[in-house]
């Protein structure tokens, strides 16, 4: 409450009783409805279906890392490193041990998921700087070990002929059919991460984000909550490389760099930092700009250590900050407490 | 037996490599609180700007040395005012993120300069072998040595018994207290970025003629020098010493008994069961 400014409630002493609109879930059903568009307009051509799969593939691990470094604070470099993890995994189960899609997804699922516990409890517990250090570990090894472990992962040549999952006993083949399937993953992530931030544990996350001893004081389980935010971040990013491994059919280790996982921390701080439509947006533009300006792809990696240093030092909101009307690209500020208890009527 | 006594040699002279890489990142993190992901770029740059300095201007190994050291110390220097000294007071995270988006702008920047290709930066001992009785150690990794001592005494004397040095003690200690006496929080970072700069330089121009130059040499440094800063204690020089010596002895010994490329892993490992085992001590800081 500012001093010297007539507060709202006093010129009319009845409190709004209508909710505000959650500008973030009309937000998301637009976009929705624009992944779903998408296949009526363009599902002639493929090369803009591969477009789409690849675009919904990236926002999805972007959005999965921001839960963890956008609405919960701590940075993970590792996000790659889970990618791949999820794509060897569900590669190998399916291939090797013939558990065919299914098995794989969801051994994927799980396998990143409990890495991401075993990284993250000794690690979360002392504060964001040692996950950092301990996922760029993890980051280096991971490629190290997919490189060099020629028994299990083929090393250099990679995994081949991996097979399209199946539901209901239908195949998905590639095109529209792969797309719908990606999107309806991405718009399932959207929708958890969506009921995160409009619940308690999302109000609980961005106190942990916004002041972590403040959080502590108020009775948070700040480092219970932290190391269940990046176990299920782990398990997004590997769930989501499951399908990547699906749809591209051969998967080798040199797309799992460094740069791939900095390329989506990126997206995360252009978009704004717990903001689910901007990091959408910035997941976007990052796909597809690349794929017009050839310029941009050659100094990609040089860009993003520049485009991360700027935006730390004058852009911390990211795209979420720059939008004036606060309209679609809103971060995650949550509307009025559920029950009245809470006494903002101002809003 | 030999060869066992041959693996210790080796990985003590490689432990005393990895301290010399390692003494700025643990200076910076200990007194700046900055964690620093750009630490093996600075490593890559000082190999290059040797390079160049020796292929153009055609001087000696060690005057490029003494060049990519000090170039690199400036660079440093400019860190502070220019990225750092702009988020103090910020928290952790965009520390964390400005410093790995530093590492990805200069190691690309390199490549970009100097081509990915791999190059090789000639040292005077490259190829040479001291025999001592049965065990055979390589001169380079053993000037290595010599140097990160010499380094490592310059440094002791500096931060023990100068004024400056005095400084930094008490900016590590705490900022906001050295501030209140009258310390200049940001000169004491200058310098201690210059430091950095000139250890870090040096461990590049140095180390690398045992392999090829590439731009990515700086990666795995800036992994090792992690796991050794926290297993040795931040901000610790005596810890240091301990720690990179002790990484380097085990890396040998897993590397000759169990198999070549294990390297990496070994030092992961040991980053993560120290923080498994010193978070109490850690979470005091």
């Amino acid at each position: 409450m500012q001093l010297g400014i007539p507060h709202r409630a006093s010129r009319s002493s009845r409190p709004r009783l209508r909710a505000p609109l959650d500008q973030q879930a009309i937000g998301l059903l637009v976009v929705a409805c624009i992944l779903f568009v998408v296949p009526v307009l363009f599902g002639r051509s493929p090369y803009f279906m591969q477009l789409g799969v690849t675009t919904c593939l990236f926002a999805a691990l972007a959005e999965s890392l921001n839960l963890i470094t956008g609405m919960t604070g701590p940075v993970s470099f590792a996000h790659a490193a889970f990618y791949a993890i999820g794509a060897y995994a569900s590669a190998l189960l399916a291939l090797r041990l013939g558990l065919g899609f299914w098995g794989g997804f969801i051994g994927a699922l799980v396998l990143t998921a409990a890495l991401g516990l075993l990284l993250g409890l000794p690690t979360l517990r002392l504060g964001g700087s040692y996950l950092a250090i301990a996922t760029i570990g993890l980051q280096v090894i991971v490629q190290g070990v997919l490189l060099q472990w020629v028994g299990l992962t083929n090393g250099p040549t990679g995994i081949t002929n991996i097979m399209k999952p199946t539901l209901f006993g239908w195949s998905i083949e590639q095109g529209v059919p792969y797309y719908l399937f990606v999107a309806a993953w991405l718009c399932l992530i959207l929708l958890l991460l969506h009921r995160i931030t409009r619940s308690r544990l999302g109000y609980e996350l961005l106190a942990i984000r916004e002041d972590e001893r403040a959080a502590l004081a108020i009775g948070v389980p700040v480092s219970r909550l932290r190391v269940a935010m990046f176990t299920l971040a782990a398990a997004l990013a590997g769930g989501t490389g499951s399908l990547y491994a699906h749809y591209i059919g051969s998967i080798d280790p040199y797309v799992f760099d460094l740069t791939l996982s900095a390329t989506v921390l990126v997206t995360v701080l252009l978009g704004g930092r717990g903001s689910i439509i901007g990091v959408l947006v910035s997941a976007a533009l990052l796909t597809l700009l690349p794929e017009y300006l050839q310029v941009l792809s050659n100094y990609r990696i040089v860009l993003y250590g520049a485009g991360m240093l700027l935006l730390t030092l004058f852009f911390p909101k990211g795209l979420a900050g720059l939008s004036p009307s606060r309209w679609l690209l809103r971060p995650a500020t949550p509307p009025p407490l559920p029950e009245g208890g809470g006494g903002r009527t101002d809003a | 037996m030999e060869q066992f006594a041959q693996y210790l040699v080796n990985g003590f002279l490689t432990g005393g490599s990895f301290v010399l890489a390692s003494l700025g990142l643990t200076l910076i993190f200990g007194v700046l609180n900055v964690v620093n992901f750009a630490h093996g770029a600075f490593y890559t740059l000082g190999a290059y700007l040797a390079l160049l300095v020796m292929e153009r201007w055609g001087v000696g190994f060690f005057p490029a040395l003494l060049v990519a050291m000090a170039a690199v110390a400036i660079f440093g220097m400019l860190m502070d005012p220019l990225i750092f000294r702009r988020l103090r007071g910020r928290g952790e995270l965009p520390t964390i993120i400005a410093s790995m988006g530093l590492s990805l702008l200069m190691g690309d920047g390199i490549r970009l300069l100097w081509g990915a290709a791999p190059q090789y930066l000639r040292s005077p001992y490259v190829d040479d072998v001291i025999h001592l009785g049965p065990l055979i150690l390589n001169g380079e990794l053993v000037l290595v040595f010599v140097t990160a001592v010499v380094l490592i005494g310059a440094l002791y004397w500096f931060i023990e018994r100068t004024w400056v040095g005095l400084q930094i003690r008490m900016v590590a200690q705490d900022a906001m207290a050295a501030a209140l006496m009258g310390v200049y929080i940001n000169r004491v970072a200058v310098v201690a970025w210059a430091i950095c700069g000139t250890l870090t330089a040096a461990a590049g121009v140095l180390i690398v003629p045992a392999f090829a130059l590439e731009p990515s040499v700086g990666d795995a440094v800036t992994l090792t020098a992690f796991a050794v800063v926290i297993f040795g204690g931040i901000g610790s020089v005596l810890g240091t010493i301990v720690a990179g010596l002790a990484l380097g002895i085990s890396e040998s010994l897993s590397e000759g008994y169990l198999f070549p490329g294990i390297r990496q892993i070994v030092a992961f490992a040991v980053l993560i069961i120290v923080l498994v085992i010193r978070s109490q001590k850690l979470r005091g800081r």
